[in-house]
């Protein structure tokens, strides 16, 4: 089933230049997909047409139409689309509100007015699922990045959406807390079979969990594929999106079939390879 | 050594107090200021002070109290020093400077041991609307942001050359200038990027006020309600029994 579709979608804020170009395309209930593509190419642009802060809070030229789960966009209201769709922002800083984690948790479902001994059940299970219950009663604010990233997801997660959209999520994380990240979001794939759009450039640490990889330079779609498929395709380094160190190496050696993406799969393509030499 | 701006903080605490009942601790607060303000005498204003005493060592808050404690001597001193010269009465002028240190310890053990979570509620016993509670509740986690992005800014505009301190006092605002531009810039970004949150965090969508917080009026609450009214009781007790 198709959860997000744009169909012949351009945009541009206050009647400026056309940041996003004629796109259609379609994402398929719990994929994962990468958004690449250099700064400034509208990839948070393109994320704000998802969670509807575009048209609702960015207004506009708007033509064409973006679905989600079946329903224009613009037909929502902002609550509605807050249980579909949630949205972890470049710094959680700018996310966390409250001043404890929990609290922080409970906030969006205060929000849309559950009950309160529902939000209670809910807050438990997100604090749970995330690993947070230790930290529940400190103050997102003196957490370390990654675990006020892992709180802001928790405060998303507990909404039940069906589509979360991270924007750059590991420009402020160390190499070993984004590996986390990727670990935790394999598992929300997984296991809640959630949909995942990523804006990223980091391909090598998402290509692994990515079921697609959306190329966009300069507001238009410069590929659409399978990641292996797109990053076959060395032209694609010319729009700011640089492959993955194996992959760039496995284009080199004649005979591998597709690029690698993980040391394993680089370590069975050489086995056979070498294989195949000796025979 | 002057850390008076620190004991104004909350401080979060695993104590007594600072797990006591919002209404409680209000009431407490509101009762000791009040005394704070009225006695004027020294046996009445030790009594109190004992009591405040007591309330800050279960509080756990001590620390950082004695540590504002210099800056606090030395206003009393001044306090005690100016009414000296101007009354020329020892007594008088001990207890205005007593009444002064039982104000700040009240308020900055009120500051310290209040959570802002616990505010909210009370807010909203108060029946603040949940926007208007947001606005204060942000505004209090906002202020430490904003402190750390003008150490930032300042910090980098120096390793830029800039100079501070140099020249005469307009010359000095002057140099001021390019932090306070990237100041006001840094804050907008923020506070666009915050209200993209919130929007997409369904916040402001209804008119249900609903709030995740269950703070519960125990016996214990009832215990310390009372040993911490024996001050009020003691001074009305003392003036209109006894001395009537
Ligand atoms: N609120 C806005 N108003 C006007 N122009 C904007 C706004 N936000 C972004 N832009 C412009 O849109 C383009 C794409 O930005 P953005 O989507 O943030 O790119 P990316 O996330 O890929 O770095 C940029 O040229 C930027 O200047
Ligand atoms: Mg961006």
């Amino acid at each position: 089933m198709k959860i997000v579709e744009f169909s012949n979608f351009s945009f541009s804020y206050d009647n400026g230049n056309y940041i996003l170009k004629d796109m259609n395309f379609y994402v398929e209930e719990g994929w994962c997909v990468l958004v690449a593509g250099k700064s400034g190419c509208g990839k948070s642009t393109l994320l704000r047409c998802i969670n509807g802060l575009i048209p609702k809070y960015y207004k506009g030229r708007y033509e064409g139409e973006v679905l989600v789960d079946g329903v224009r966009v613009i037909d929502y209201s902002m609550s509605e689309l807050s249980k579909k769709v949630g949205t972890l922002f470049q710094n959680p800083d700018h996310q966390l509100f409250m001043f404890s984690v929990e609290r922080e948790i409970a906030f969006g479902l205060e929000n849309l007015g559950l009950d309160p001994s529902d939000i209670k059940d809910r807050v438990e299970w997100a604090l749970d699922f995330l690993n947070l219950k230790d930290l529940a009663k400190r103050a997102p604010y003196e957490l370390s990045e990654g675990q006020k990233q892992r709180v802001a997801l928790a405060s998303i997660l507990v909404m039940r959406p069906k589509i979360i959209l991270l924007d750059e999520p590991t420009s402020l994380l160390d190499p070993k807390t984004s590996l986390q990240l990727v670990n935790l979001l394999r598992n929300l794939k997984e296991k809640l079979k959630v949909t995942l759009i990523i804006a990223e450039h980091k391909l090598e640490l998402f290509s692994p969990i990515a079921d697609r990889l959306l190329v966009v330079h300069d507001g238009s779609i410069k590929a659409y594929h399978r990641v292996k498929e797109v990053l076959k395709n060395p032209s694609i380094s010319s729009y700011g999106v640089s492959l993955p160190p194996l992959a760039q190496l496995s284009l080199f050696i004649e005979g591998f079939k597709e690029p690698s993406l993980t040391i394993d799969e680089m370590m069975k393509e050489l086995r056979r390879f070498f294989n195949d030499r000796v025979s | 050594m002057f850390r008076l701006p620190h004991s104004f903080i909350f401080s979060r605490q695993d104590s007594l107090i600072h797990r006591l009942d919002i209404r409680v601790k209000i009431i407490i607060f509101i009762e000791f200021l009040i005394l704070s303000l009225i006695l004027f005498n020294i046996r009445d204003q030790l009594t109190l002070l004992s009591f405040l005493g007591a309330l800050i060592f279960l509080s756990k808050i001590e620390r950082r109290i004695l540590n504002s404690l210099a800056f606090i001597t030395f206003l009393m001193a001044m306090i005690f020093i100016l009414n000296l010269i101007i009354s020329k009465e020892i007594i008088i002028s001990l207890s205005y400077s007593l009444r002064f240190l039982l104000i700040i310890l009240t308020s900055s053990s009120f500051f310290q041991t209040i959570s802002p979570d616990e505010l909210e509620y009370f807010l909203r016993l108060l029946r603040v609307p949940r926007y208007l509670r947001f606005a204060f509740i942000s505004a209090l986690r906002f202020v430490p942001l904003l402190m750390l992005d003008l150490i930032q800014i300042t910090d980098s505009q120096r390793a830029r050359g800039l100079e501070l301190d140099k020249g005469n006092i307009f010359k000095r605002i002057k140099n001021r200038i390019p932090i306070l531009i990237p100041l006001i810039i840094s804050t907008i970004n923020r506070s666009s990027q915050m209200a993209e949150a919130l929007e997409t965090r369904a916040f402001n969508s209804t008119k249900k006020d609903v709030l995740c917080l269950n703070l519960n009026f125990e016996k214990r609450d009832l215990i310390f309600l009372f040993i911490f009214f024996l001050p009020s009781l003691l001074t009305v007790g003392y003036y209109y029994i006894i001395y009537p």
